[in-house]
Formats: structure tokens, C-alpha cells, sequence
């Protein structure tokens, strides 16, 4: 999948010289490839292995794409482990783990006063605030409408699920997340963030670059694509935690991407050979030298060059907190969904308690058909 | 029957048979499938299947998003349509005029972006468009015009989409009008002239008139292609932004081949079937009855 599919010939040539095993890797990108695995299924045309984000793996067994694990695995960190596991059984091995993180610019933080963001939502209001008196003009924090992991992630750091009644119903309408949401647009009617989408936005990475402004979420593959980047030394810019609501720690919404080897699969032992390859450290280590992917493998992570990286340390530290999305096929469309209410929120159409509501119907709805099979004891 | 009529049959029996195959049976496929709720569920085991009747149809009279699509796609039409056609029939024109000369290269180079491929041109018009580097920006900058977020901003995507559909497509309509025109008899424009008439007299009530079943055919096609729309939004805005270019295909291709729920999506066929149907046969009286041409 993008730049991990563009390096994955270079991690297979490995594989292939070891055993002989050649392998044809096909590149999708992010936007497209839910779309292309379930046409595949439909059309009998699944290749032999699968990278997925971990969010499908749920919809991936229940439409019995993805074959359990033979045998025991170890040496996956414990967070990468429980986020491959559907109904305690896993589908897939773990490759990468990743979450949101807030990337800044030194150079404007520091001339407001900071010298990283700070660790609540009350304090990151007080630094945009900082921020925007001294460029009135600007918008310190770029947080794009159509980009739902920001809100999700505050969403998630609540106490309660953001789905109930053995996940069949939204659960949005919780202190937690109305008081996330309430923060999120927040930031919009304080003129923290300018109310754009991604195709507004530009080249976001060069925006950081050039101080644009001076906070951006995103996620570890960032790093990689900003040490590659021309004219914006290491030293400018660093990262931290995503902001919680109080300064106790709050749980930490985890995506990442696993290998899943397929129904259809007419080689399947040889497959589990390639997974198991590109899952253990000297693959894992290699991957996060090319791209700046996390690797999921514990082992990776005890050696440089990850043990020591103080950037490492920040995701490493959220990891040991890590929750994973609801395992429900329809994750994916609720999070759409949800999102596309926050923007209208944000846009003024709605007030915090209409908008919460109105998630928790829309979801209902989307969730009938999951009520309707579990209430019948049919699997879902 | 006799044997010229037999014959007559088997030649079009591989199209009766074909158009039965490719059209008739999926048609009626995707009225089956849009009386139940077909998703992912489905997919995945067939057993999952519900009948639920015309619940599909109740779910989108109620849904806001089918409604902001029915609504964008009415509006690309409506600035679309007069917008291709006008160009269409002012290319046929001034290509059609007695002073042009190279008339056969015109005739290419306008032709041209029809037979070009709709994603190579995407791409192109996107680069075009671009806020901060396009050519467009860039011009309208230099008569003192600020610079417009042609893509990303809700007012600007639709008539930014439709400057570029104008651009791709009325080179064919341009075609069919300028066959249209050349069928004008010579003396009935030489009479025209005798008798007095200036050049937007002699248009009025003699081009007009003659090109009438062109033009009728021409709005026709153009009301079904724009009310079809879905390629044009999907590769330059993906739908947005905030769902401003979503149109009604794009609105049934999401809920097909993203979220799977093909019984809605067939559901969302249907009506538009309907509604091409039912302007298309509205368009077609109107023309009968064109007195005024």
C-alpha cells in the first residue's frame, strides 16, 4: 500500500533470494484499496496475501478471506497482537502499528513560549491561542475536515466504548465523546484551525515545512517522508503525544497494518513462509529504515536503530496504552459517517448534543443489519 | 412469414439476443436486487439475504445525501447543458462560416478533446485549476482577480467541473451541428439575403429552423450524459469538498463499491432510470411540439 507497496519489491527480493520463492508484488494506494479487496473477493480474484489495515480484518473474517494463523506466533508487541485477533482468533500476522501523534514546528512553538506541545486539551487550546497572537493571520493547527483519525482518537481516550450493546449501537452521545467533539470544533470556532479539507489544503508536509503552521497530527510514516524532505532539518521539527482531556493518561486509539493470507491462497504453507519472513525483526527493521514504519515486532524495537530514537520513544509509550477500533465490519463507513456530521458540526449546523444524537441514529441505522444476525444467534 | 422476413430476423437476432443479454437481464437484475438489502453481509453469505420490499426506496426518500446529490446533479445539468450546447453550436458556426479558412484542422483541433482520454484530461484540468500554480489562477491574477480555490471550495467545484465538461464534450455535439448545417439549402439563405435579412434574421429564421431535429437530439444526449455524471467528479474531487460534487452515480457507486450495500445502490439505479427516463420522454414531446423553431 503506497509507500509501503513501493519498497515491498525491496524487502521480497530478500525472501526471494533465501528460497527461491519469486513473488509479485501490486502496489495500491491507501484511498483505493478497500474498495479493490472487496471487488477482488466479489470477482473470485484475491491474490495469495494481503496487506490490510487492521480496521478490515473484522469484515475480512466475516466474509472468510482471511485464513486464522496456523500455529503459535510470538515476539509481536502486545498491542500489534490483540489488534490482529477477531473474536480471539487471529486473522492476520501483525506488520506495522501506528497511531495518531501531533508533528510541530520548533521554530514557531519556541516563539510562543513552547518547546513541544503540551499533554491536555486545555493546555493545547492555550498554545494555539500563544500561537495565533503572535501571527493573528494564521492558523496554528492544521486539522483537515475530511481526516477523521484526529476526532476519533480524542473520541477514543474517553472512558466508555465508542460502540454498545455488544457493539450493535453508536455510543456516541457519552460525556467522553461529546466533550471530544466539543473540544474538536472548538478549535474551529477559536480560529485554531482553519475549516479546510484535504484537496484544500495542498502539500501539507511542506506547510509544516514552512511554518504555515505550526502543528500537524499524523501518523508515523510522516517521520520518514519529513527526514526525506529538502530543506527542513531534523532539528526543526519533533513530535509528541496527542493532547488527553485531563493529565491522567487516556487510552490510545491504535491503527497499524498486518498480513492476512487469503481463502483463496493455492499455496498457503509457502505464503505463511513469506508473512512470517516480512514479519520478523530483520525484515521489520529494514521496512522502518525504508519508510519509517513501526515495525510490530518486539524484538525491533530492543536494538537501535528504534531503541534510543527519542521520537520512537513517544509512539512506544502510546502503544502501552493502545485500545483498538471496534472489531465490526462496518467500522470503516461508521467512521466516514461520523466524521461527515463533525464537519457539518463544525460548520454550524449542528450544536454538540444534535450532533451526537444525530451519530447515534446514523449509525443505529447503519448497524440494523448486524442487530438483525446477532439476535438470530447467526455469527457477524 | 416470408423468406425476406425471415432472413431480416436472423440478421438481427445476434443484437436482439445481445441487447437481451447485456441490457435486459442485468436491468432486471438490478431490480431484484433492489427489493433487498443486499451488503456486505450478503456478500459474504448469501443466506444473509433479507426481502425488504421497497424499504430501499423509503431509506433514500429520507436520506440527505441522496438528496445533495439529486440536487448537484440538477445543477451541473442545469449550468452544463445551455453551456455545451451554446459552445457546440457557435464552434458549428464560425467553423461552418465562408471566410474560414484550414477549415478540416479546426475541425480536428476542437474535435480533439472529445476523443482524448477523460482521466489524461482530468489530470490535466486539475494542474489548470490549481490554486497557487494553475495557468487559470495565474491569468485572473493579472487582471487583479484574487486567487480562487477552483476544487476545494464548495461554490467553485461545480462550475470549475462544468468548464472542463464544456471543453471535453462539445466537440461532438460541434459535429452533429455542423451536419446539420450544411444540410441548409444555399438559396434559402441566398433568398433570405435577397429579401433583406442580416445575419441574425437569417440564423433565426432559417439555420434554426433547419437544425431543429439536431438540436433536439443534441440536448436530449447532453440531458442524459450530464444527469449520468460520476468519472469527471470521481477524479478530480472525489465527491467533495463536503460532498459538494456528489452526484447521484457517484452517490450509488459509494454505496455499491464502498460500503457494498448493493440493494441501495441498484435502488439508486432504478430512480435515476426513471428520472432520465421520464425527462427524456418529456424532452421528446416539447421537440414535437417545437412550433417555435
Amino acid at each position: 500500500m503506497s509507500t509501503q507497496g513501493a519498497v515491498a519489491p525491496q524487502l521480497v527480493s530478500a525472501f526471494t533470494a533465501a528460497t527461491g520463492i519469486a513473488v509479485d508484488v501490486q502496489p495500491l494506494p491507501w484511498t483505493a484499496a478497500h474498495e479493490k479487496v472487496l471487488t477482488a473477493f466479489a470477482g473470485g480474484a484475491l491474490p495469495d496475501i494481503l496487506m490490510v489495515a487492521n480496521d478490515w480484518l473484522a469484515e475480512l473474517a466475516m466474509l472468510g478471506v482471511a485464513r486464522p494463523v496456523p500455529g503459535a506466533f510470538a515476539g509481536a508487541l502486545p498491542a500489534a497482537g490483540a489488534a490482529v485477533a477477531v473474536d480471539g482468533v487471529p486473522r492476520a500476522l501483525p506488520w506495522t502499528l501506528d497511531t495518531q501523534v501531533a508533528f510541530f514546528h520548533r521554530g514557531r512553538l519556541g516563539a510562543a513560549g513552547y518547546a513541544a506541545p503540551p499533554a491536555t486539551w486545555h493546555e493545547w487550546r492555550a498554545m494555539g491561542h500563544a500561537l495565533k497572537r503572535r501571527r493573528p493571520d494564521d492558523y496554528p493547527l492544521l486539522l483537515l475536515l475530511d481526516w477523521p483519525e484526529v476526532l476519533m482518537t480524542w473520541g477514543a481516550q474517553g472512558t466508555e466504548p465508542l460502540l454498545r450493546d455488544r457493539d450493535t449501537r453508536g455510543n456516541f452521545a457519552t460525556p467522553g465523546f461529546r466533550a471530544a467533539l466539543a473540544f474538536y470544533v472548538s478549535l474551529f470556532a477559536d480560529r485554531l484551525a482553519a475549516p479546510l479539507v484535504g484537496a484544500q489544503a495542498g502539500d501539507t508536509l511542506a506547510g509544516l515545512a514552512q511554518g504555515r503552521f505550526a502543528v500537524l497530527p499524523s501518523t508515523a510514516s510522516t517521520v520518514g517522508d519529513l527526514n526525506q524532505l529538502a530543506g527542513f532539518p531534523h532539528a526543526a521539527w519533533s513530535l509528541a503525544a496527542m493532547p488527553t482531556p485531563g493529565p491522567r493518561p487516556a487510552p490510545v486509539l491504535l491503527a497499524g497494518a498486518s498480513l492476512v493470507v487469503t481463502r483463496d491462497c493455492r499455496d498457503p504453507a509457502r505464503a505463511w513462509q513469506l508473512v512470517r519472513f516480512l514479519c520478523a525483526p530483520a525484515a521489520q527493521r529494514r521496512l522502518h529504515a525504508l519508510t519509517g514504519d513501526l515495525p510490530a515486532a518486539s524484538a525491533a524495537w530492543a536494538e537501535a536503530p528504534l531503541a534510543g530514537d527519542p521520537l520512537a520513544a513517544v509512539f512506544a509509550d502510546a502503544f502501552t496504552r493502545g485500545v483498538g477500533a471496534p472489531a465490526v465490519p462496518e467500522w470503516a463507513r461508521i467512521v466516514f459517517e461520523v466524521q461527515a456530521i463533525a464537519e457539518r458540526t463544525v460548520r454550524g449546523e449542528f450544536g454538540i448534543d444534535a450532533a451526537t444524537a444525530a451519530m447515534d441514529t446514523r449509525v443505529d441505522a447503519i448497524l440494523a443489519k448486524r442487530r438483525w444476525l446477532l439476535d438470530r444467534g447467526r455469527p457477524a | 412469414m416470408n423468406r425476406t422476413a425471415r432472413a431480416g430476423l436472423w440478421f438481427a437476432a445476434p443484437v436482439v439476443a445481445l441487447t437481451f443479454l447485456i441490457v435486459v437481464v442485468p436491468t432486471l437484475g438490478a431490480a431484484l436486487l433492489s427489493v433487498t438489502d443486499f451488503d456486505i453481509y450478503a456478500l459474504g453469505d448469501v443466506t444473509r439475504l433479507r426481502f425488504v420490499g421497497l424499504d430501499n426506496f423509503a431509506v433514500l426518500a429520507h436520506d440527505p445525501h441522496f438528496w445533495r446529490a439529486a440536487g448537484n446533479t440538477l445543477l451541473f445539468a442545469a449550468l452544463g447543458v445551455p453551456a455545451t450546447i451554446a459552445a457546440s453550436l457557435l464552434a458549428a458556426v464560425l467553423i461552418g462560416s465562408a471566410t474560414v479558412r484550414w477549415r478540416p484542422v479546426w475541425r480536428v483541433l476542437l474535435f480533439a478533446p472529445y476523443v482524448t482520454t477523460l482521466v489524461a484530461t482530468s489530470v490535466v484540468w486539475r494542474t489548470l485549476l490549481d490554486t497557487r500554480f494553475g495557468p487559470i489562477n495565474a491569468a485572473l491574477a493579472a487582471v487583479g482577480i484574487g486567487p480562487v480555490d477552483w476544487l476545494g471550495d464548495a461554490r467553485t467545484s461545480i462550475p470549475a467541473i462544468v468548464l472542463f465538461l464544456v471543453w471535453k464534450n462539445f466537440g461532438y455535439n460541434m459535429v452533429v451541428f455542423s451536419a446539420a448545417l450544411a444540410m441548409v439549402p444555399a438559396d434559402l439563405r441566398d433568398a433570405a439575403r435577397v429579401d433583406g435579412a442580416g445575419p441574425w434574421l437569417r440564423f433565426r429564421h432559417v439555420v434554426l429552423p433547419a437544425i431543429g431535429p439536431a438540436l433536439l437530439l443534441a440536448t436530449v444526449l447532453s440531458v442524459a450524459n450530464f444527469l449520468q455524471l460520476f468519472t469527471e467528479p470521481y477524479i478530480m474531487t472525489h465527491g467533495g469538498p463536503a460532498g459538494s460534487t456528489t452526484t447521484v452515480l457517484y452517490f450509488m457507486f459509494e454505496q455499491g463499491f464502498t460500503w457494498w450495500s448493493l440493494g441501495m445502490a441498484s435502488a439508486v439505479a432504478l430512480v435515476l432510470f426513471a428520472a432520465i427516463l421520464g425527462v427524456t420522454a418529456v424532452q421528446a414531446r416539447l421537440g414535437r411540439r417545437a412550433e417555435w423553431l
